[in-house]
């Protein structure tokens, strides 16, 4: 049988990996209720430090606090996103003056370089859902939290087209963040972008 | 001899005793006469006896031998000045084609020609493309166990291999030139003498790490892949035509990945018929729709471990179905300790590999070292191992000798050992000038004896 | 005429003859000693000073005698020895002209003696006296003057002023190579306080961003091209100018990339190749805190420490921090700081300093997070920096008391591995005097060291009973393979084997903290977290989404392409013009330098090799190896023709 899709949450020494613990949950609902791939029903939680990342090549990274990566987390994580696992780095503070913002980004540029602005045309926008506009925005960009900052682009670390990084400053793990049966009250389901992601990653 | 005591007197014993001088000189004479006349006979002798061998000299067969080294100078006298009868060669190493030639032309000149070489070895080259789009060449060299085997083309040393059981094989990325194998001593060359025409991988399963991976890794590595990646039962995620036709015509091989490929099994297996190459691995290769194409049959999955690092070979790291109840023209081409892992089958005119492993993109993110890269290159070769490529002949004019021992069984016909005769000591040619010395002594002590006697 | 007026006469044609002679006879002396100063410094070595001297005293030679035979026929100029000259050669004047011309008989005898004395042709003397002295000496002169312009090359001639104005043809001097041998200096920046390099004919320069580079030759600088670039881009010319022995050419090593600096001279050749070091970034490892800890109460001080590491030298280290709080809401607050600074310079240095924890303005939930980091004194392009791991403090709140463990006993694989690291620390050390100690005295070591391998083989053997439940789940193949090794190593140390032991004690060490890391991380309570129904939500979605086609994914190129075809090329004609196959394998060493190390290195051997006229089949191969891949090969003829 071909081994079901795991979501994966990273966790790393340094910050609050698990605040968005319903996160999870949410997105493999979605999973399942748009496509017919084979989800496993619970997340995993991977140490970002041990080999056990590299069996999950789609990782969702989040938190708060400081992003201090270790020796054994930054190599890993340069591994992972070179060998082409997906990283789905989120600031769940919606914070650029923030310090998740400040430290999660000198991280990953001293890995990797200056990240790259995604164009809002790329493939992730609408590789099965239709985003003409880019990323959606949250409503904690619309209600003015964090920065006050409708961010209208993601970033990325990218190789050519692909990309191995997703940096978002728009606080996802805040919108979905919720017990998947309360989409039965919404007419919109937010966590369709979710979707385009783990779609991208496993096919592009 | 007279005593003085019995020494006549007078003119008598005067006369008596000239008689006894004369008698005593007679006697000496006659003994000097016997020498001379039988150094007269000896002188003749000698010259009869060398008249006898300048007439044998000409007329005997000469058997003629020429070994190693002296070979070539050795055929340049048969020639221009011998012309033996027969010419027996011994090579301590296979001849150049020129020396070859030249020993096969002798009969036509008069010599009958024949040939050993207890120390030739024989060995065998072959190139051939492999069908991959970066154009690797495999040589196939056959060459007796234990030998080393060096293989080098016009670029230099390609690599070095001791042969274990009738030769050795080598795949290198890109040859130059005519190659050349040398196995002790005996140089073989030999060029590509033609190219493979390289069509799109095909791969088809749901949208899935496995997928993903495999068909990242083949367009990594340079190969056209098209794929079907399926998502929900509205369709799924394409690349390249949205409906492929599975034939010789547009592709090389197929790689399936999971049970979605069911609904190509009919194409498959007529694609695999008319020369097409089939992948199955993962769920793919316990299908019963492609039973009848697969080497063998799956077992039980073993758990995947940690790519540690004392492991030489990171694929032990990876889940396995070992295969079995290989059918009789199945060929096991990996094995992990006693378990098959890797079989493969000619079916029809087409070639089919059934790979055992589960979720081998492990392998790829979390191996070690460069596993990105081998993991690429594997995957390449076992498509390239089964891939369809049509060929087209190149115009190749360069001179090459790819069996040498087999070339010269071919012109010289079999060898045929032959012992160095011990030779009559009449031809030894030192023999002719100690006669004439004899000759010549016998005639002067005869002519000096004579004339110191006062004889004419 | 009068007798005197004959003898004036006669006088001044005598004049004549001598001072001709004697300028003929010394020009002609002249010319004879500069032909032979030109076959002694032709043919016989001498120091230069007395090489120069010569042509000298080959004018003075000239000039004495010319003077000589001034001084001999001195007579010329006296009247009255004119007259007796003239009565020498005509007796039969018997004093008559003498008498003629003395001024005391000038009124009475003298003109009774000018009929006798006009007898006299005076001419015929003279001309018998040219004849005899002046004609030889203009002979010797035309002779020695054609020997010295016709048949002495003026290069023979020393160098002196004279030489240029006696050489009426200029024979030019044949100039050999100036590009051999080269010498020079490499000046690192100085910040580095590197110390200047000398250069002896160099391949390769190698220097620092920013090294000031200085060439010399011998020779003039007119007609030497030195240019420096990337290969096959436009280069730089490089002024040539005039050194104190010789032509120099300068030039700062700026561009990352290696680089081909290339030296023409006409028809010689010389290719050397600029291969830039980068300054490393520093390094910084700290050391206190050992670990992450969590604390209830803010009292007490923190103590860090560092020690850190450059290749060339460094500069200020810092302790930084970062107090953050996610507060009772959804964001988290921080503060950022520093915590001490020290210049430190030279390539190794540590730092440590104690600071309460009250002084850091701490409360209930609050995360601190400690680093060190240092810059390096790179004043050229400016300082690198380097970090260490961070450690966390976290001050817990009152509602997580019961849920956390505060500062709780260090995990067991955490004691394994500090006694492991000992162990190996105490191993090695007897393991280097091994030569030294009686071989007796080294077993009863190496056995008591064998003796503390085996307690820490125990401890893991506990480690894993405890991880299998005794035996009850599958035991963690990072502690069986920690286990394996020592008790291969503790077997090894049995027998005195002690180099045997080590590398298994690192390949448990190895293991141990691989097992070790995977139990840290932080549970903050075990959260709730609901199980999707997939078989009740598959499919139920409202909004339909349509996956789109994928592109193809381009090959990875190798980057190595180009490098391959001149590769192929120069080994065409490496045995037929070796020379342009090293020049080419040099351009592509340059061309590898900084994208593909190994390959130049391959490419540098090849080159000396050929250069030294040794076997250059082995570098060759391997710089083949690295452009094309490693070829596998099987030591059968397989069933399956594909071998991977």
């Amino acid at each position: 049988m071909v081994a079901d899709f795991v979501f994966a949450t990273a966790m790393y020494e340094s910050g609050d990996w698990e605040s968005a613990s319903l996160l999870p949950a949410n997105l493999i609902d979605s999973i399942a209720r748009y496509t017919s791939l084979p989800v496993a029903p619970k997340g995993a939680d991977v140490s970002l430090g041990t080999d056990q990342i590299f069996d999950y090549p789609f990782v969702w990274l989040t938190g708060h606090l400081p992003v201090r990566f270790t020796d054994a987390e930054r190599k890993n994580l340069k591994k992972y996103v070179e060998r082409g696992g997906f990283l789905m780095l989120d600031d769940h503070n919606h914070d650029m003056d923030g310090i998740f913002h400040k430290t999660a980004k000198e991280e990953v540029e001293r890995l990797f370089g200056p990240m790259k602005t995604v164009p809002n045309n790329h493939t992730i926008y609408n590789c099965f859902f239709k985003f003409s506009d880019g990323p959606p925005a949250t409503s904690h960009e619309l209600n003015g939290w964090g920065d006050n900052l409708i961010h209208k682009e993601l970033h990325a670390v990218m190789y050519g087209d692909r990309i191995g990084l997703l940096y978002s400053n728009k606080d996802y793990s805040s919108e979905w963040n919720f017990h998947p049966d309360t989409k039965r009250e919404s007419t919109v389901d937010v966590t369709r972008f979710g979707v385009n992601m783990i779609v991208y990653a496993l096919t592009r | 001899m007279p005593s003085p005591a019995n020494k006549p007197v007078g003119a008598g014993a005067s006369r008596a005793l000239a008689m006894d001088f004369d008698s005593e000189e007679i006697q000496r004479s006659s003994v000097r006469s016997t020498v001379e006349n039988v150094l007269r006979v000896v002188a003749v002798a000698a010259l009869v006896l060398m008249i006898w061998i300048a007439f044998h000299a000409l007329h005997r067969d000469v058997d003629a031998r020429a070994e190693g080294a002296k070979i070539r100078q050795t055929l340049a006298d048969w020639s221009t000045r011998e012309t033996p009868k027969t010419g027996h060669v011994v090579f301590d190493s296979l001849p150049t084609p020129d020396l070859r030639d030249w020993l096969a032309a002798l009969p036509f000149a008069g010599t009958k020609t024949s040939w050993e070489g207890a120390t030739l070895k024989p060995s065998g080259l072959s190139v051939e493309p492999v069908a991959d789009p970066t154009h690797p060449a495999r040589i196939w060299v056959a060459a007796p166990a234990k030998s080393t085997v060096i293989i080098r083309d016009s670029a230099g040393l390609i690599d070095s291999v001791v042969a274990r059981n009738g030769g050795a094989v080598v795949v290198t990325p890109h040859v130059n030139g005519a190659v050349q194998a040398t196995v002790n001593g005996t140089t073989a060359t030999a060029v590509m003498h033609d190219s493979l025409n390289v069509k799109p991988v095909l791969v088809l399963g749901i949208a899935s790490w496995e997928a993903k991976f495999i068909t990242t890794s083949l367009e990594e590595y340079g190969w056209k892949v098209d794929g079907q990646y399926g998502l929900s039962p509205r369709g799924g995620v394409v690349l390249g035509p949205p409906a492929p036709q599975i034939d010789t015509a547009h592709y090389s091989a197929v790689v399936a990945v999971d049970t979605s490929a069911i609904k190509h099994a009919g194409a498959i297996a007529n694609f695999v018929k008319q020369g097409g190459g089939f992948i199955a691995v993962s769920d793919a290769a316990s299908l019963p729709a492609f039973a009848s194409l697969l080497p063998g049959t799956v077992g039980t999955t073993s758990r995947p471990t940690n790519f540690a690092v004392d492991t030489t070979h990171q694929r032990v790291a990876l889940a396995l179905s070992p295969l079995s109840q290989l059918k009789p023209d199945a060929v096991p081409v990996e094995r992990r300790g006693d378990k098959v892992a890797v079989a493969a089958r000619r079916v029809g005119m087409g070639r089919v590999l059934q790979v055992g492993y589960s979720d081998t993109w492990r392998w790829r993110m979390g191996g070690l070292n460069d596993a990105a890269v081998d993991f690429r290159g594997w995957w390449s070769a076992m498509v390239a191992s089964v891939a369809y490529a049509p060929r087209s002949v190149l115009a190749n004019t360069a001179s090459v000798e790819p069996t040498p021992m087999a070339s010269l069984v071919s012109i010289l016909g079999p060898a045929e050992p032959k012992k160095a005769s011990r030779g009559n000591p009449l031809d030894d040619p030192r023999f002719l000038p100690v006669l004439f010395a004899i000759m010549m002594t016998s005639f002067f002590l005869e002519w000096a004896s004579r004339r110191l006697r006062g004889q004419p | 005429m009068t007798a005197r007026e004959r003898v004036r006469s006669t006088q001044r044609s005598l004049e004549f003859v001598v001072g001709s002679s004697a300028i003929f006879w010394g020009a002609a002396a002249l010319f004879a000693g500069l032909v032979l100063v030109a076959v002694i410094n032709r043919y016989i070595p001498m120091a230069s000073a007395v090489r120069g001297t010569l042509p000298v005293l080959a004018v003075l030679a000239g000039l004495g005698l010319c003077g000589w035979m001034l001084w001999q026929g001195r007579f010329a100029w006296s009247f009255d020895k004119v007259a007796l000259w003239i009565e020498e050669r005509a007796p039969e004047l018997r004093y008559a002209l003498v008498t003629a011309i003395d001024p005391r008989y000038a009124d009475s005898v003298a003109t009774l003696m000018e009929p006798t004395v006009s007898r006299v042709d005076t001419g015929v003397f003279v001309r018998k006296a040219a004849q005899r002295t002046t004609l030889p000496a203009l002979a010797a002169l035309l002779v020695t003057s054609a020997i010295f312009f016709f048949a002495i090359p003026k290069n023979w001639l020393p160098k002196t002023s004279l030489n240029e104005a006696f050489s009426g043809l200029h024979t030019p001097r044949v100039i050999g190579n100036r590009l051999t041998p080269l010498s020079g200096t490499l000046t690192p920046p100085a910040y580095t306080h590197l110390r200047t390099q000398q250069l002896r004919n160099p391949s390769t320069i190698s220097g620092y961003l920013g090294s000031q580079v200085v060439l010399t030759g011998h020779g003039e600088p007119d007609g030497i091209k030195v240019t420096l670039g990337v290969p096959n881009m436009p280069a730089t010319e490089l002024p040539v100018t005039a050194g104190e022995e010789g032509w120099r050419v300068a030039f700062t090593i700026k561009d990352t990339l290696g680089m081909l600096l290339k030296l023409t001279d006409r028809k010689y050749q010389q290719l050397i190749v600029v291969d830039p070091r980068i300054d490393q970034a520093p390094e910084a490892r700290l050391l206190l805190p050992a670990r992450d800890t969590t604390l209830r109460t803010i009292t007490g001080s923190l103590t860090l420490s560092a020690e850190f590491t450059d290749d060339i030298g460094l500069g200020k280290a810092t302790f930084t921090y970062i107090i953050a709080n996610t507060g009772e809401g959804d964001a988290a607050q921080a503060r950022l700081g520093t915590l001490g600074t020290r210049e430190l310079g030279g390539t190794g240095g540590s730092f440590s300093l104690t600071i309460p924890y009250s002084s850091l303005g701490l409360k209930e939930g609050d995360q601190l997070s400690v680093r060190a980091v240092i810059l390096d004194n790179n004043t050229l392009t400016g300082p690198d920096s380097g970090f260490s791991e961070t450690r966390t403090i976290r001050i817990a709140r009152k509602s997580e008391y019961d849920s956390l463990s505060i500062n709780a006993a260090p995990p067991s694989a955490d004691t394994a591995i500090m006694s492991l690291r000992m162990l190996i620390i105490a191993t090695e050390k007897l393991d280097k005097q091994k030569a030294k100690l009686p071989r007796p005295e080294f077993v009863a070591q190496s056995q008591k060291l064998a003796g503390q391998s085996e307690i820490v083989r125990q401890k893991i053997q506990r480690i894993l009973d405890e991880q299998t439940g005794g035996g009850e789940i599958a035991a963690n193949p990072l502690l069986t393979t920690a286990l394996n090794a020592m008790w291969e190593a503790t077997r090894s140390l049995n027998i005195a084997e002690t180099g045997e032991a080590i590398p298994q004690m690192y390949i448990a060490l190895k293991a141990l903290k691989q097992y070790s890391n995977e139990k840290k991380y932080f549970p903050r309570g075990q959260l709730k977290v609901p199980l999707v129904n997939i078989d009740r939500v598959r499919m139920t979605g409202t909004d339909t989404g349509t996956a789109t086609p994928r592109l193809a994914w381009p090959a990875v190129p190798s980057g190595k392409d180009r490098l391959r075809m001149e590769y192929t090329q120069a080994i065409s004609y490496i045995k037929a013009a070796p020379d342009s196959a090293i020049a080419t394998f040099t351009v592509m060493r340059v061309e590898a330098l900084k994208p593909f190390p190994k390959l130049a290195a391959a490419l540098g051997e090849a080159v000396t090799a050929i250069q030294t006229g040794k076997d250059a089949t082995m570098p060759l191969l391997q710089a083949r190896r690295e452009l094309d891949g490693k070829s596998i090969s099987v030591d059968t003829l397989p069933p399956w023709s594909g071998i991977w």
